[in-house]
């Protein structure tokens, strides 16, 4: 690791990093993430570096996903850049995971179903504004990590590095919100300690468990969940759609 | 051997179960009504029939009750408890002997367990029940044959039953399946043999009867089953009348036979399949365990096999080398684990193996004791595993070892 490790604990730089997907190893994610002489990015495919300065991550934040010019010319309208979104979140969870996978089916759903129920409200909030559709609004929803595993402090691991396992973990509004599906197992003493861990001394991380059988019509039978990932687009002044053009020395 | 091999595992209880420590292949835990934690202990075979065994304090267990069978020629080699209610297997050495098929008890009173029926299977070509499942207090699956059932081959005989024990004073048949051309008078043809073997002992492989049913009260409607040389079975019993395959798969072929368990991991769309070592010294070699990729039912696929100790070093210690049978993820006060699988491989002891990458599944503890006294081979033979809802692992030597408690550090 390098000089400055990746400590949510720390009192001068504290950062978490949430490994995501399906990585069999996220020590050399880590190692990638630590190694970038150009010093560590805040989110790809595979890693989120959550630091006061992102307190959201969303599918409209950059880094996650490569869209190429080509590709964008491609997609037609915001419905097809969703889909493609949604198979890159799809691919990004085990096949061998199926509570997870339907979580995800579920969410993004219901992220959908939420802008196309808000469409009054938005459109008017648009105010004849043309430059976007409504359907842009759904790339504002909170990003969802699958199998995030939240990189522990040196005060915990000291030596190797390890990480708390949690099914879903999304970046919402200052707080890091782990969903854990319930009925997936007896987790053993090892992943126990580790996860109490980090609930008991991340500052800001916020355990959600839902039952499987709560989202299993690709919806979300809970309304605390509901309302949880609801009205992604308040505080927002215009929908930004993904992987937006890096304009930085043009 | 005489050193304990081990590794993220802890003895911390044995128990030599009053002398006759040999462990079938039947373990399960009640909870009493005042609290204590009983384990109910199937023996290999006579003089006992089973043993209950205080575990509340697992690193102080005691017996509290140890019974006999009604004569020698027969064994209880398997058992289940729900609730107050434990099912115990008679599979008897002759043909038409009784007691045959399965005795229900009430444990309400796990000191003084009270018979409350008996369900015969005997008849002219039956040996009773070798395995049975009860889990949700209402049906009993098993592997019997039946006073009806003619098998064209003798090892054939053991075919899936389910029995309706709602009723546990009366069991009733609902419905039963077997492998297709293994009864007399079947339009299939009888299936062909994988290593044949002399007629007239009944034990042993060469056979296409059932072993273990595994049926989830999360999924009613299926039964998982190890058809010993026929492979897995998925079975749909929606219709418990009128049990139906869903799907089959089998290695057998080359492999060398004798599937044991069929065990599902329904969130993961997996399935573990062991196939049980029935040879010494690495006779029946390789015994595996595969894990095949089950997120379509109706084409499994297998994509590894839980890596096991070299053959070179195992094989020739003495007893039975290889798979035989894991936790089985049952419901009650049992682990439950769809990325850890626990399992009993005779010499190479009880080993651990995290599969959340199931294409490497990967073994991160094991523990295998010395070979116990009075034993018929110098090794351990690890026959039989549970794991509690504590994740404290109970497991059972074949012949004399008694039960082994251990903690995982994991």
């Amino acid at each position: 690791m390098g000089s400055s490790p990746l400590d949510f604990l720390s009192e001068s730089d504290p950062r978490t990093l949430i490994v995501y997907g399906a990585i069999r190893d996220p020590a050399r994610v880590l190692a990638d993430v630590v190694g970038r002489s150009a010093g560590p990015q805040p989110l790809t495919g595979h890693h989120a570096l959550v630091d006061n300065d992102v307190p959201d991550l969303r599918l409209s934040s950059p880094g996650w996903i490569e869209i190429s010019p080509e590709e964008r010319m491609e997609l037609p309208s915001p419905e097809n850049l969703f889909l493609l979104c949604r198979e890159a979140i799809r691919h990004s969870a085990s096949q061998f995971s199926l509570s997870v996978r339907r979580f995800l089916e579920a969410y993004l759903d219901f992220v959908s179903a939420e802008v196309e129920a808000a469409r009054d409200e938005l459109e008017t909030a648009a105010d004849g504004e043309e430059v976007y559709a409504c359907k842009d609004w759904v790339f504002s929803a909170w990003l969802p990590l699958p199998h995030a595993r939240i990189l522990l402090p040196p005060a915990y691991a000291g030596g190797a590095p390890e990480f708390a396992e949690f099914d879903i973990a999304f970046r919402k509004r200052g707080r890091i919100i782990v969903v854990q599906i319930d009925g997936a197992g007896t987790p053993v003493k090892s992943v126990r300690a580790r996860r109490d861990y980090v609930l008991a001394h991340h500052p800001a991380l916020e355990l959600v468990t839902l039952d499987k059988s709560s989202f299993v019509d690709g919806t979300f039978a809970d309304e605390t969940v509901r309302s949880m990932f609801s009205r992604f687009w308040d505080g927002l002044t215009l929908p930004v759609g993904p992987c937006p053009p890096d304009l930085e020395g043009v | 051997m005489s050193e304990t091999l081990s590794k993220n595992m802890t003895l911390i209880g044995h128990n030599d179960l009053s002398g006759f420590g040999g462990v079938g292949e039947g373990m399960a835990m009640q909870v009493t009504s005042d609290g204590r934690r009983v384990l109910w202990i199937a023996h290999e075979g006579p003089p006992k029939n089973f043993s209950g065994v205080d575990v509340t304090d697992p690193r102080n267990s005691k017996v509290i009750c140890q019974t006999e069978l009604p004569h020698q020629n027969m064994r209880s080699n398997s058992l289940e408890v729900t609730g107050d209610i434990l099912a115990v297997a008679y599979q008897v050495y002759n043909l038409g002997d009784e007691p045959a098929g399965f005795e229900l008890f009430d444990v309400s009173d796990p000191e003084n367990p009270k018979s409350i029926s008996m369900y015969s299977t005997a008849g002219p070509h039956s040996r009773g029940c070798h395995c049975l499942w009860f889990v949700d207090g209402e049906y009993v699956h098993m592997a019997s044959g039946a006073p009806d059932f003619t098998p064209r081959h003798p090892r054939d005989d053991q075919i899936y039953q389910i029995i309706d024990v709602r009723n546990p004073s009366k069991p009733v048949e609902a419905g039963r399946w077997w492998y297709p051309g293994t009864r007399e008078g079947d339009d299939a043809p009888p299936p062909e043999r994988i290593i044949p073997e002399p007629m007239d002992q009944l034990r042993g492989g060469d056979a296409f009867r059932l072993h273990n049913a595994n049926i989830y009260p999360s999924h009613p409607d299926r039964a998982y089953l190890g058809y010993i040389d026929g492979g897995a079975f998925i079975m749909d019993i929606s219709d418990k009348s009128n049990p139906t395959v869903v799907s089959h798969w089998s290695p057998h072929n080359p492999y060398p036979g004798f599937t044991h368990t069929v065990m599902p991991l329904f969130d993961r769309g997996l399935i573990i399949v062991t196939d049980e070592c029935i040879k010494d010294d690495a006779k029946d070699w390789p015994k595996l365990t595969w894990v095949l990729d089950a997120r379509n039912e109706k084409n499994l696929v297998p994509i590894s096999t839980l890596p096991l100790p070299p053959v070179e070093e195992y094989g020739k210690k003495g007893g039975r080398f290889g798979s035989h049978n894991v936790h089985e993820n049952r419901p009650g006060p049992s682990f439950y684990s769809e990325e850890i699988i626990v399992g009993a491989f005779f010499n190479a002891g009880i080993r651990v193996y995290d599969i959340k990458d199931p294409y490497r599944p990967e073994c991160i503890a094991y523990f295998v004791p010395p070979g116990p006294a009075n034993s018929r081979v110098p090794t351990i033979q690890m026959n039989e595993i549970y794991v509690d809802e504590n994740a404290i692992v109970y497991a059972g030597d074949r012949w004399s070892g008694g039960l082994y408690i251990m903690e995982m550090d994991i």
